[in-house]
C-alpha cells in the first residue's frame, strides 16, 4: 500500500519536472548554435583564426543536417575570418548571406562589402603550409588581446 | 518517509515552477520600448569595473544567445569591436561615449545595449568562496536617444553544487551546461548565466519579445 501511493508520486514528479523542461527551462530555441559564442570568445582573445573557420564550417553543417538557422551574426563573423586569412571571394559570400539571412544587416553588410580590402587587422596571414602555430609576435597593436596571456598562446 | 520526501521535492519543485515562469507583474514601463519596437540590437563592448582584464571579452562573447533568442537581430559582436578597432576605438568607455548618430550611420542599428560589469572572479566570504558576474544593462533607441529599458542581473557558482537543488538542480545545471561548453576562467560560465538572466524574455522587467520571436507583441 506504500509503495503505492509512492508510485503515484514519483509519476507526478515526473510529469512535473517534464512539464518544467519542455515549459521553462529548455524553450525551443530559434537558432543552432553550437560553437558559436565559445568562438567568438577564442577570435576576441586572439586565437588561430584557421582552427576557428574549421570550426564554424562543421557547424555550418551540422545546422543544415538538423534543419537549423545560423544564429545572427553568424555568417558575417565566418566572413570577417575569411577576410583575416585573405579568402576576399569567400568572405564576400559570407556577408552576403547574413544580409539575405537577416535584412536587418544590410547596412552595415553594405559597409563591409564597401572597403576595399575588407576588414583585416590580426597579425594572422595567408601562412605558408610548413608553419602553422606562428605566435602574433609582431603585431601592431591592433587586435591585441584584452588578456595579457600572449606568450601562452600556441596550441599544440 | 520516502513519501514525505517525494512530496516535499513535488511542492519545492511547483514553487520553483510558480517563481520561475509566471511572468505578470511587470512594474517596469515599457512605453518607450513598445513605441520603439526596434528589430536590431548593436551589443556595444562593456565597461568593466572589475579588476579581471577578462571580464568585458567574457561577457561581450556571450551576450548573442539571449537576445537573439529573445527575437532580435544582434549585430556580430566581434565584427562590429574589429570596426571600432579600426577607428581608433579600443577600449569601451571610449565606443560606448561614441555619438549614436554614427552609431545609426555604421551599424544601421535601431537599437544599442550599453552595458557595465560590476563584479566578475571569485570573492570570498566569511563561510565560503564564490564566483560572482553581476551587470547592469540599458537599451537605446539610436533614433531618439530614449531609454527603451534597463536591467540588472547577478549570477554565482554557489548552490550549483548544492545538493540541496535536487532533481531541478541538477536538470538546469545540465541545461546551462548544454548552452555554455566552454570554461576558459571560472568566471565565464557564471557570465554567461549573468548574460542569461540580465537579457532573456518572457520574466518580470524582461526586455520584450522582439520580432523574430513567435511570442513578439504578446508582453
Amino acid at each position: 500500500m506504500k509503495s503505492k501511493t509512492n508510485n503515484h508520486s514519483i509519476v507526478g514528479l515526473i510529469f512535473i519536472a517534464s512539464a518544467l523542461l519542455t515549459g521553462c527551462a529548455t524553450t525551443k530555441s530559434l537558432y543552432g548554435w553550437n560553437d558559436y559564442q565559445p568562438e567568438v570568445y577564442k577570435y576576441l582573445q586572439g586565437n588561430s583564426v584557421e582552427e576557428q573557420i574549421i570550426t564554424l564550417e562543421k557547424n555550418l553543417e551540422q545546422f543544415k543536417a538538423r534543419g537549423q538557422l545560423a544564429p545572427p551574426g553568424f555568417h558575417a563573423h565566418l566572413g570577417m575570418l575569411y577576410a583575416q586569412v585573405g579568402k576576399m571571394d569567400l568572405a564576400a559570400q559570407e556577408f552576403n548571406i547574413e544580409k539575405r539571412l537577416f535584412p536587418e544587416s544590410a547596412p552595415y553588410m553594405n559597409f563591409l562589402l564597401n572597403k576595399k580590402d575588407l576588414p583585416k587587422s590580426t597579425s594572422e596571414k595567408p601562412i605558408d603550409d610548413g608553419k602553422k602555430n606562428v605566435a602574433p609576435k609582431g603585431q601592431t597593436g591592433v587586435v591585441t588581446p584584452v588578456s595579457s596571456n600572449q606568450s601562452k598562446k600556441k596550441e599544440q | 518517509m520516502l513519501r514525505n520526501i517525494v512530496k516535499s521535492i513535488m511542492a519545492a519543485i511547483t514553487v520553483l515552477i510558480l517563481a520561475g515562469c509566471v511572468t505578470n507583474q511587470a512594474k517596469y514601463d515599457y512605453t518607450a520600448f513598445k513605441e520603439s519596437r526596434p528589430r536590431s540590437v548593436v551589443i556595444l563592448p562593456p565597461i568593466n569595473e572589475s579588476p579581471d582584464v577578462k571580464a568585458t571579452y567574457s561577457m561581450l562573447s556571450q551576450m548573442t544567445f539571449p537576445l537573439a533568442e529573445a527575437g532580435y537581430y544582434v549585430f556580430p559582436v566581434a565584427v562590429v569591436d574589429e570596426t571600432f578597432k579600426q577607428n581608433g576605438l579600443t577600449n569601451a568607455n571610449d565606443i560606448q561615449n561614441v555619438s549614436l548618430k554614427k552609431l545609426r550611420e555604421i551599424f544601421g542599428a535601431d537599437a544599442a545595449l550599453y552595458v557595465t560589469i560590476n563584479k566578475y572572479g571569485t570573492t570570498y566570504a566569511v563561510f565560503d568562496s564564490a564566483t560572482v558576474v553581476s551587470a547592469s544593462a540599458k537599451l537605446v533607441d539610436l533614433k531618439t536617444g530614449n531609454t527603451l529599458w534597463e536591467g540588472t542581473a547577478t549570477a554565482s557558482d554557489q548552490g550549483n553544487n548544492n545538493s540541496g537543488g535536487g532533481i531541478v538542480g541538477i536538470l538546469v545545471a545540465a541545461a546551462v551546461k548544454q548552452i555554455i561548453n566552454t570554461a576558459l576562467d571560472a568566471a565565464h560560465p557564471v557570465a554567461g548565466q549573468a548574460s542569461n538572466q540580465l537579457l532573456s524574455a518572457g520574466h518580470a522587467n524582461s526586455i520584450l519579445y522582439g520580432p523574430y520571436s513567435e511570442k513578439f507583441g504578446t508582453d
